[in-house]
């Protein structure tokens, strides 16, 4: 297509920027301004890279130790008021909003590094269980255990030579808000940790006539919502705080209190392995193996009608009358479902 | 996967995206009411959402693919507190047909607490996309090891990246969690490192951060591309605020200073020990020489080499020339040298090289950790790219370790009161019109 005359007699003198005002446009943009194709700023460009020189410059380069997002006020100049300083308890305040218009999406600390070594240590160093640590340092039961796989390869690759990504490290973790490490008296809270997953069932309004006369608890509510729905005491991944709490509520020392914390949590360790090895004794009894050069082959025994309770199901297995194999067919997903 | 769109990054028609580019973060800060507004009609208003919600969310996903993921139930999770529970078995709570019977008059006598949150509504709506974020090349961007969603896709596609230690070469790899997925380093340092081309970049003074602004960043001053780099990654706090003193010094020169006294103080060193070679008794020599070796070493990486390092050396040589000076004038070198040697000067000349060779050894480790290397597909010694930091965030389902990049997947994303954890620039009013959208053939 011959270059269009319409764009670039639209484009007014006074509208173009000029170089001397604008020190980041492309070099030679002057030079072509005869060009009928030479590439005219728009409007747009140019109030871009008005910002981009002016009020969006604080946005560049990072705000050590602190973020550095987009405020509500401050993107077009001024500072957003109460975002920053420090609070009464001496951390840091921060803008946590990366998305001016979005407040229910925040930017939250992440672990520091001396937090991390730290719960590195107690789970590995001192042999603690990972809900005890969860528990001492608040930080959540799947969190304490990340951190301390990750420190392991961490630790494996210092050994073997690798080089690890310090200045990128230092760089992210001195854009974020970071939990400080507190080892001795109370942690510093990192995330809530008592966390109950909304059940599915409990959606769904319901009525549920009971009687008056006796009391209907937490476990009748389960009950009423779904035959198998247990109470959020048993849900939540520390039960053993509220045995704790229960002491301490009945008058019980400290110490005794610990105790009956420290009994619950291997109570709940014990059940949980018990239920993990009856899985694993079943696996590998339906399983048989036969060792090869370089790979293990497995077999099981399946029953089409069973895998799916229904003969005609399409989650069966194997060739059934009538039914085409499909996995050939175009769309059919065979990305893996889990890497072990 | 589809095309990259034409105009990715548009300032007529903006659309935000899932990169660190500045364009879009433009178009981030001046995004406003999405579509027309309420004289549109409902289904141009759903139209605009989706619209927006899906150039953000997973571009580079096919529109069939979202359709089969979405899925209308948004998990959520409430916080509970052991101490209510251990308190009451619930009966309390469900006397008085459900409502609580004494609850209220317990709230307000402060024996009890709220434990409704009435206060605090739950954004189920903000977690519409949350089956997005469970795709190993979304999680890739959100951990921050990539620039891009396409680029992260990218490095999964080219076989940089490995879930549980196993390469994964699909991007379309749902996590599940207490998955754990790891970047090559080199990747990760060359999508979010600065580029080659811009070792030299030009820094203008309005590019540092305003002190009148942000009254609490007084030392995130940065003196100079050169500094920039070591002082980003490891100078402390106090290191910096010595710099703030040079601040108003125009960039390149302080660098350059540097390197001129490095280079003035090895001239006094040559020629003290050109010329008074017989003056000098031989431990003398050999701290000239030690001094000059240490002169050398900080010339060769004048990069990393801090005024604070050069001063000391300075003051070294200082000393050094005042004990050779009063040698001379007392002419009597072994009672120049015990009274030296008896006295705090040389205790304390002996902290100062102490002092200089622990310098020294941080500078080692500084240089070790982050060094020059031509070799590498960017800048070295390495610094985050620019325009980064807006978008610097790690969402709650992730937990990262960056030293060696890699993060694990903890749980899938979930609402609670207040906070929704999926990423999202936009609000609620958005993302409960492209739920109405998806919804409508389900």
């Amino acid at each position: 297509m011959p270059p269009r005359i319409g764009t670039a007699a639209a484009a007014l003198p006074g509208a173009a920027p000029s170089r001397a005002a604008n020190p980041s446009m492309p070099k030679g943009g002057g030079a072509r301004a005869f060009s009928r194709s030479a590439r005219l700023a728009t409007r747009q460009r140019s109030a871009m890279w008005a910002w981009i020189n002016g009020a969006g410059r604080q946005f560049r380069r990072p705000a050590a130790g602190t973020t550095n997002y987009l405020g509500g006020g401050s993107n077009w100049g001024g500072q957003e008021e109460g975002e920053e300083g420090a609070d009464a308890g001496g951390r840091q305040r921060y803008n946590k909003f990366p998305f001016p218009r979005n407040r229910h999406f925040q930017s939250l600390p992440v672990l520091s590094e001396e937090l991390r070594d730290g719960i590195w240590d107690m789970v590995v160093n001192r042999g603690m269980s990972v809900r005890e640590v969860s528990a001492r340092m608040l930080v959540g039961v799947e969190r304490v255990g990340a951190v301390a796989r990750m420190k392991e390869v961490e630790r494996r690759w210092e050994k073997e030579g690798k080089r690890l990504a310090h200045p990128y490290a230092n760089a992210i973790l001195s854009m974020l808000p970071q939990t400080p490490y507190k080892p001795v008296g109370g942690a510093h809270p990192h995330e809530p940790i008592n966390d109950l997953p909304v059940h599915q069932a409990t959606g769904t309004q319901l009525f549920h006539p009971t009687s008056e006369s006796r009391p209907f608890t937490r476990a009748d509510a389960g009950r009423a919502f779904a035959p198998s729905l247990l109470p959020a005491d048993q849900r939540i991944p520390h039960p053993e705080l509220i045995a704790r709490e229960r002491v301490r509520l009945a008058g019980g020392s400290a110490r005794e209190a610990r105790a009956a914390e420290q009994e619950a949590a291997s109570e709940a360790d014990k059940l949980a392995e018990e239920k993990e090895k009856k899985e694993r004794e079943t696996r590998e009894a339906q399983t048989r193996t036969v060792r090869g050069r370089r790979w293990d082959f497995k077999f099981r025994e399946v029953n089409a009608d069973e895998v799916a309770g229904n003969e005609r199901s399409p989650k069966g297995v194997g060739w059934r009358y009538g039914f085409p194999h499909e996995d050939r067919k175009k769309g059919q997903v065979k990305i893996a479902t889990k890497v072990e | 996967m589809p095309a990259m769109r034409r105009r990715f990054h548009w300032l007529k028609r903006p659309k935000v995206r899932q990169t660190m580019n500045k364009y879009n973060l433009f178009n981030l800060s001046r995004l406003g009411r999405i579509g027309r507004g309420p004289s549109a009609t409902f289904f141009q208003q759903k139209w605009a959402a989706k619209s927006h919600a899906r150039a953000y969310h997973g571009e580079h996903v096919r529109e069939h693919w979202w359709e089969r993921a979405f899925d209308r139930h948004m998990p959520a999770v409430v916080p509970m507190d052991a101490h209510a529970l251990a308190a009451s078995d619930g009966s309390r709570e469900a006397a008085g047909r459900g409502a609580g019977r004494d609850m209220h008059e317990r709230v307000e006598a402060g024996v009890d607490w709220d434990r409704g949150a009435k206060g605090i509504g739950t954004p189920f709506m903000n977690m519409v996309f949350h089956p997005m974020e469970r795709r190993l090349d979304q999680a890739i961007f959100r951990a921050l090891f990539a620039s891009s969603a396409r680029q992260a896709r990218q490095f999964v596609v080219h076989g940089f990246v490995t879930v549980n230690g196993k390469k994964m070469r699909q991007p379309g790899y749902l996590l599940n969690p207490g998955d754990m997925f790891q970047v090559e380093p080199d990747r990760v340092l060359y999508a979010l490192g600065a580029r080659k081309d811009q070792a030299n970049d030009p820094i203008h003074d309005s590019d540092r951060i305003d002190n009148t602004l942000k009254p609490s960043n007084n030392q995130t001053e940065i003196v100079s591309d050169e500094g920039y780099d070591s002082s980003f990654s490891s100078m402390s706090e106090t290191e910096l605020a010595a710099f703030d003193a040079e601040e108003l010094e125009p960039e390149e020169s302080a660098a350059e200073d540097v390197k001129k006294t490095l280079k003035d103080l090895q001239k006094r060193v040559k020629n003290t020990l050109a010329s008074e070679t017989k003056g000098l008794t031989a431990k003398d020599k050999q701290r000239y020489r030690a001094l000059k070796k240490q002169l050398q070493q900080t010339m060769s990486k004048a990069s990393s080499a801090s005024p604070e390092s050069v001063a000391e050396l300075e003051q070294t040589l200082e000393s050094l020339d005042a004990h050779v000076a009063a040698l001379k004038a007392g002419d009597d070198p072994k009672k120049v040298a015990a009274a030296a040697s008896e006295g705090a000067p040389d205790r304390a000349e002996l902290e100062r090289l102490e002092r200089e060779s622990r310098i020294l050894e941080e500078l080692k480790k500084k240089e070790a950790e982050n060094p020059y290397d031509p070799s590498k597909p960017y800048l070295t010694p390495w610094r985050p790219r620019d325009w980064m930091a807006p978008f610097v965030f790690i969402p709650r389902y992730l937990e990262v370790n960056q030293r060696i990049c890699a993060a694990v997947y903890l749980r899938h994303p979930v609402a609670r009161p207040g906070m929704a954890e999926v990423p999202s620039p936009f609000p609620h009013e958005t993302h409960q019109l492209a739920f109405n959208w998806y919804l409508r053939r389900r």
